[in-house]
């Protein structure tokens, strides 16, 4: 066997901190970081809950203004920790100019920001209403800055953030859900693993909540339009659908000798990782991987990682409260963990944090390792003391004492893409 | 963790597919890029008599509406024609590889595709607007229901690769490459990663793209890269050339079949060319403007040299990224000088822009045919209206019809907005 990859630095933000220690407290203490939308007046959606992110922006990041004016919350999230894993890593930022530590991260849908384009299209209406494309075309396009066309990029967060850490490795920007974010971690770890970086940040962060991310969820039929309380159930047999969340996460990987070479201390690695595809219901593009696929994903990722499924101690599920894809989801993790005495736990960070699309899986792994350090399993939120599909093996009511050492983390998109990554202490 | 051990993968070019301004067909795209004939023409609709950007690479209405007829549930359910393009462009590439899929271990083949920035439409702002000009947010969270099917809201970025998998059931390894105009290569790249590393036998791969729409006409302009040139269409991307005044976008896919070398022979299959290395790098410079120097773009094509095993000499033919604006051809120029010295006398260099326009985020993936048809046949394109040679672009670059010459070796180049790089290197296949 080669090297393991080992995690050397990490941060995250999600609606329940502005880091891992407030994430994690609340998390143990049974809090949700899940409430009514208050960014803009949602008021007319049939969804008005969300998980939100306060805090990150241009002053607390001590952003110039030529930097922020294209910087939407996904971008400052994606600075914050990228920043934070590498500062935490203590890995020298310049070692070898950059040119051999790597980027690898997930990003979510970017949308415009309304007050951006408002001022073109209302000086672009013709007297009816509608749009006038010779107005616009003739010079009130020129009412949008110059530059917001990057901001309209995927990779500009990431190019952005490399500027900044002179990160000058390989790279790739992968979008928009959370297979995106585990295919992010693989490849940053493979490239450590081959030589092409000797250090490799993998990240991930979701959708800002707006208007359009509201609309997109809604469109896909990923939301829970029916209960403000407690929206999202993973697993439950009252779920009802998901919640958006903000947030996202990175962490700095390395090869374990470079680490111990340069005094890191690391406690987990990561050690396999599968992707399949398969639509739950062939028919509709939109209902998630199906338990097929969602399996072929997970067996890979233990396979590939020398271990069975007996060994696995813990699966962080995608569990996102949907109908029908928590029962895709479970369906494919009985098949595994079929065993009656099976000591495998499962877990679901959505039901406080919502769903983090392209941020979830990362700020996962990062939970995973800080339950390898722990040895506790928060409780899954949203349940409360109700029915579940998932039996004894959910993690539920108060923090479980598991001392879990392999953890198995799930991350799919709305069509058909399914991730799975292994994760665990080093021996 | 998922590693190369010991002996890396074999892996080979397998199948083509493209739809392009220059057309469906993968040998008659071929052949008009040998002979110079362009796609570049005036912007064919009629609301967009002003736009600035009027010289565009528009897919032919004859051949949309071939599309649209070879997938009708798809073009009724999705519309957006950069998912059609994707679908028509892997169909194709399918076809040209005979796999039978059914035959094949489904879930050990697998799609990878670039997706460019989605479609913004001022129509979804405009009906929401309030008279104090301020946006109606709960009507709007009333009526999104009525968000045109090509709408961002409608149209993840995923799609194109989930319908590619699910059309050709596909069952393996299925991501989507957001790195702007690097992302078709870097979805090759790591699609040629995946199987090396023994993930995957046979991948999809490569991007489709088009930003030929009301906001995305005015994109570049913005951002000071557009060409805005009203006469001489066909003249208006001229990569390398002392008169290049900015860049021309093109729309459409491009699609590769990319297999591990004993899956291909053992089923007979015609092998295109060997795919022997692949580089990315950021530039880490400003993302408004690439380095310079093009360091960046360097360190990628050196990479790309590395990985293969292969000397710098060994390298015969470069499709440049090749955009036809000021910064992007010097800075590539500088890169290609400064990675291969002495070397880069010798390399010939061609930029397939003038043909079909900048595809963007799909860009790579017909760049990546045509360089791979070089290494197969021998021949390299002209760069189209390459007439005023820039002094300081002082390559051996293509540009009076067609050459013969021997490609024992090329790499693809693609650079991204922001600031990332992607080179990949196709050899001549020896068993």
């Amino acid at each position: 066997m080669s090297e393991p990859v080992v995690i050397t630095g990490r941060s995250l933000a999600t609606a329940l901190g502005r880091g891992l220690d407030e994430t994690w407290d609340s998390l143990l203490a049974g809090r949700s970081g899940i409430g009514d939308i208050e960014g803009f007046d949602a008021s007319g959606f049939p969804c008005q809950s969300a998980a939100c992110v306060s805090g990150i922006d241009e002053q607390s990041l001590d952003l110039p203004r030529r930097e922020s004016r294209i910087m939407d919350l996904h971008s400052f999230v994606l600075m914050k920790c990228a920043t934070e894993a590498m500062a935490e890593s203590g890995r020298p930022q310049h070692e070898d100019g950059g040119g051999d530590t790597g980027f690898f991260a997930a990003i979510g849908m970017v949308d415009y920001k309304q007050e951006d384009l408002i001022g073109a299209v209302s000086a672009s209406r013709d007297a009816q209403g509608g749009i006038d494309y010779d107005r616009f075309y003739d010079q009130n396009f020129r009412d949008i800055f110059p530059l917001w066309p990057l901001s309209m990029l995927n990779n500009i967060a990431l190019c952005q953030v490399a500027v900044r850490l002179g990160l000058r490795g390989e790279n790739t920007v992968f979008s928009p859900h959370g297979d995106s974010a585990l295919q992010a971690v693989a490849e940053a770890a493979a490239t450590v693993v081959e030589g092409g970086n000797s250090a490799a940040l993998a990240g991930g962060v979701g959708e800002k909540v707006s208007e359009s991310s509201l609309a997109r969820g809604l469109l896909h039929g990923m939301l829970n339009t029916r209960d403000r309380v407690d929206p999202c159930r993973p697993f439950s047999n009252d779920r009802a659908g998901g919640v958006l969340g903000e947030g996202g996460g990175a962490v700095l990987l390395e090869s374990r000798a470079r680490a111990e070479e340069r005094g890191a201390s690391a406690t987990a690695a990561v050690s396999g990782y599968g992707a399949a595809f398969g639509l739950a219901d062939p028919a509709n593009a939109t209902t998630g991987p199906s338990t097929d696929a969602i399996q072929r994903a997970m067996t890979l990722a233990i396979e590939r990682a020398g271990r069975s499924p007996d060994e696995v101690d813990l699966v962080i599920a995608h569990g996102d409260g949907t109908r029908e894809g928590d029962r895709q989801e479970w369906e494919a993790i009985s098949g595994i963990f079929s065993r009656q005495d099976s000591k495998t736990r499962l877990y679901s960070s959505k039901g406080a944090l919502g769903n983090l699309l392209g941020g979830a899986p990362i700020v996962d792994l990062i939970l995973a390792e800080r339950m390898i350090q722990t040895g506790l399993i928060p409780p899954t939120y949203g349940i409360g003391d109700g029915e579940t599909i998932a039996g004894s093996m959910l993690v539920r009511g108060q923090p479980l004492e598991a001392r879990p050492r392999v953890v198995l983390i799930n991350g799919f998109s709305y069509e058909g893409q399914a991730g799975s990554l292994l994760t665990e202490a080093l021996g | 963790m998922s590693r190369i051990m010991g002996e890396k993968r074999r892996v080979v070019v397998t199948g083509l597919g493209m739809a392009t301004p220059l057309g469906l067909s993968v040998s008659e795209s071929w052949d008009k890029a040998l002979k110079g004939i362009g796609g570049i023409r005036s912007l064919g609709y009629p609301a967009a008599q002003k736009s600035p950007v009027q010289a565009v690479g528009e897919v032919s209405e004859r051949d949309w509406d071939q599309i649209a007829k070879r997938f009708p549930d798809e073009a009724a359910a999705h519309g957006e024609r950069r998912t059609l393009f994707a679908l028509w462009a892997a169909r194709s590439a399918l076809d040209d590889s005979t796999l039978d899929v059914a035959k094949a271990n489904s879930g050990r083949c697998g799609v990878m595709l670039a997706a460019g920035a989605p479609i913004n439409r001022l129509e979804d702002i405009n009906p929401w607007i309030t008279p104090e000009g301020g946006f109606d947010y709960r009507r709007f969270g009333r009526e999104y229901g009525q968000l045109h099917r090509e709408s961002i809201m409608r149209n993840n970025t995923h799609r194109p690769s989930a319908l590619v998998a699910a059309q050709c059931g596909l069952g393996g390894p299925n991501g989507t490459i957001s790195s702007a105009c690097a992302s078709a290569t870097q979805a090759l790249g790591l699609a040629f990663r995946s199987i090396q590393r023994g993930e995957s036998d046979m991948m999809l791969a490569g991007g489709a793209d088009s930003m030929i729409n009301p906001v995305g006409l005015v994109f570049f302009v913005l951002l000071g890269a557009a060409n805005t040139t009203r006469e001489d269409p066909t003249g208006a991307c001229r990569p390398f050339d002392r008169k290049r005044a900015g860049l021309v976008m093109g729309e459409g896919a491009g699609v590769i079949v990319l297999e591990e070398e004993s899956h291909a022979r053992e089923r007979g299959a015609r092998i295109y060319a060997e795919v022997a290395g692949y580089g990315s790098s950021m530039d880490a410079h400003q993302v408004t403007a690439p380095d310079p120097k093009g360091v960046g773009a360097a360190r990628s094509m050196a990479a790309a040299v590395s990985d293969a095993g292969m000397d710098l000499g060994e390298i015969d033919y470069i499709n440049a990224h090749g955009t036809g604006t000021k910064l992007n051809d010097m800075a590539e120029t500088l890169a290609i000088r400064n990675t291969f010295g002495e070397q880069a006398d010798r390399l010939v260099v061609n930029s397939s822009k003038p043909l079909t326009g900048h595809l963007l985020a799909a860009s790579g993936g017909p760049e990546f045919v045509f360089t791979t048809l070089s290494v197969h046949q021998d021949r390299v394109h002209p760069t189209l209206n390459l007439t005023s040679p820039d002094r300081k672009c002082n390559l051996d670059y293509v540009s009076d019809g067609q050459r013969s010459l021997p490609v024992g070796a090329a790499i693809s180049n693609s650079f991204g907005f922001g600031g990332q790089n992607a080179s990949i290197l196709i050899k001549k296949y020896q068993s």
